[in-house]
């Protein structure tokens, strides 16, 4: 006998709280019941997630084929990188000037994005984003040494996390990196 | 004057590659009226096909490790047609381009998994083995070296035998298409899906045969471009964006215009790039910066998206 409720209904509403309580209580708990190396894997997918939520945005709902949101990803990641590492900047601030840089190479990648359409804008962003590797080597503005070519560089600087955070120590590598 | 040739030549070098790939892309354009972006990746599990049999495995003769491995592509393209693709609607685009892409990935990483990314050491070259121009192809780098040519060219004897093979599969896909009963109805069903339906093709086989065909080609195309790019599971990555560019630019359905358009962009990088950018740097086809395809793409798909050759789909608002 399947039990039905309404969208919207208060009942609803409570469910949808106590998935998204349950939810963060799982994440609160991961890290002190599974290894760490599980955890940096997790770590990885919950990052991987936020990204594709810009993907999901872009194709989900308006219904652009723009698959190349992997080169958006590493357009910020490469954009941090280099104001930590050339410009000494604080790790938390370079996040918005990464999603900076990306927006703006979005918005000049989405003018021809407005006339092409369907498979042809697939195409374009599938090549756009299988020929990212090889951007990164393009020498205008020391993009070489900035990036380090294909291969990347190391970030040697840490995230450090605030310091009213209990839960986890930075220095204990592997951890929430 | 010499170095402008030899930037000419460098282009045509290359686009044959980028016309391997472009010509089984737009045979299954043709078929299904889908972007296959995982034909780079089956091109490359192809070749490495034809490599278990003649170096790793069985240690075969080159030639009979070639049909094998064509015959072995053609039958994962089937069933890669049959098993995911044939239950959706083509016309719908999301969800074909996807699992084209998940083909792509998954290619890509099986082969990375059981032949590692390194690149194979001791490929056989298909060229070598051929009967009676084989040995000619033999034992130079290359001819028409400085030292024996005044104009100072250089012309790698193995580029002169891919467009050599080039040409002779374009042959033999014009025959097949155009002469045989299966053509005729492939060429029915890529002009009109329904109405061949209703004078009785069976429009399943067709397709199956087209992804076998071009499947098989494409493989045949790199085992012949792998001693040249050598072999590895990201062979045809950057070659992809390549071929997408020469796809789009000689027009999706048609596969002289993708032979020609693979050209074309071979020689647009190279003389363009050549002028613009190091000269060095274009000696290496995967070094080069691969904006210029992109920009050729977006151009190409903003003014003409038809392609050179290409027929004109129209709309009805």
């Amino acid at each position: 006998m399947p039990y039905t409720f309404n969208k919207g209904s208060a009942e609803h509403r409570m469910y949808r709280l106590v998935g998204y309580g349950l939810l963060i209580v799982l994440m609160l708990i991961i890290p002190f019941i599974l290894p760490e190396f599980q955890v940096t894997r997790l770590n990885r997918a919950m990052a991987m997630a936020v990204a594709i939520l810009g993907l999901n945005l872009v194709l989900g709902f308006s219904g652009l084929f723009a698959l190349c949101q992997s080169a958006f990803i590493a357009l910020g990641a490469f954009t941090c990188g280099s104001l930590i590492m050339d410009h000494g900047w604080d790790y938390w601030m370079t996040i918005p000037a990464g999603m900076l840089m990306a927006f703006l190479i979005g918005l000049l990648l989405g003018i021809p994005a407005l006339k092409i359409k369907g498979l042809y804008l697939a195409m374009s962003t599938v090549a756009f984003a299988a020929a990212f590797p090889s951007l990164t080597k393009l020498e205008f503005f020391g993009i070489p040494e900035r990036t380090g070519g294909a291969n990347g560089r190391d970030i040697t600087e840490k995230l450090n996390p605030p310091d009213w955070m209990p839960i986890f120590d930075a220095t204990e590598p592997g951890r929430y990196r | 004057m010499t170095l402008f040739l030899q930037r000419i030549i460098d282009g045509l070098q290359n686009g044959a590659i980028y016309s391997t790939v472009a010509i089984p892309m737009v045979l299954i354009f043709k078929a299904t009226t889908l972007i296959n972006f995982a034909q780079g990746e089956l091109a490359m599990i192809g070749a490495f096909f034809a490599f278990v049999f003649a170096v790793q495995a069985f240690s075969m003769n080159v030639i009979l490790a070639t049909i094998l491995a064509m015959i072995l592509a053609a039958a994962l393209g089937m069933a890669i047609e049959r098993t995911m693709l044939r239950s959706f609607d083509p016309t719908d685009h999301l969800p074909v381009v996807l699992i084209t892409l998940g083909v792509f990935y998954i290619v890509n990483a099986f082969a990375g998994d059981i032949w590692n990314y390194q690149a194979q050491g001791d490929v056989p070259n298909l060229l070598y083995e051929l009967p009676f121009i084989g040995s000619w192809f033999e034992g130079r780098s290359s001819f028409l070296t400085s030292e024996t040519n005044r104009l100072g060219l250089r012309i790698q004897h193995d580029s002169v035998g891919l467009i050599g093979a080039l040409l002779i599969m374009l042959t033999a896909l014009h025959f097949i298409l155009n002469r045989t009963k299966m053509g005729l109805a492939f060429r029915g069903v890529s002009s009109n899906t329904e109405s061949s339906r209703l004078v009785g093709i069976r429009v399943g086989r067709i397709l199956s045969f087209g992804w076998g065909l071009a499947c098989a080609f494409g493989a045949l195309g790199a085992i012949l471009v792998a001693p040249r790019i050598t072999l590895q599971p990201n062979m045809m990555l950057t070659v992809l964006v390549y071929s997408l560019a020469a796809a789009a630019f000689g027009g999706l359905d048609s596969v002289g215009g993708a032979a020609l358009g693979g050209f074309a962009v071979g020689l647009l990088n190279s003389v363009v790039l050549g002028y613009v950018a190091d000269v060095d740097r274009l000696s290496s086809l995967t070094a080069a910066p691969l904006l210029m395809p992109v920009i050729l793409l977006l151009v190409v798909l903003w003014f003409k998206p038809q392609g050179l050759f290409g027929t004109k789909t129209v709309e009805r608002v």
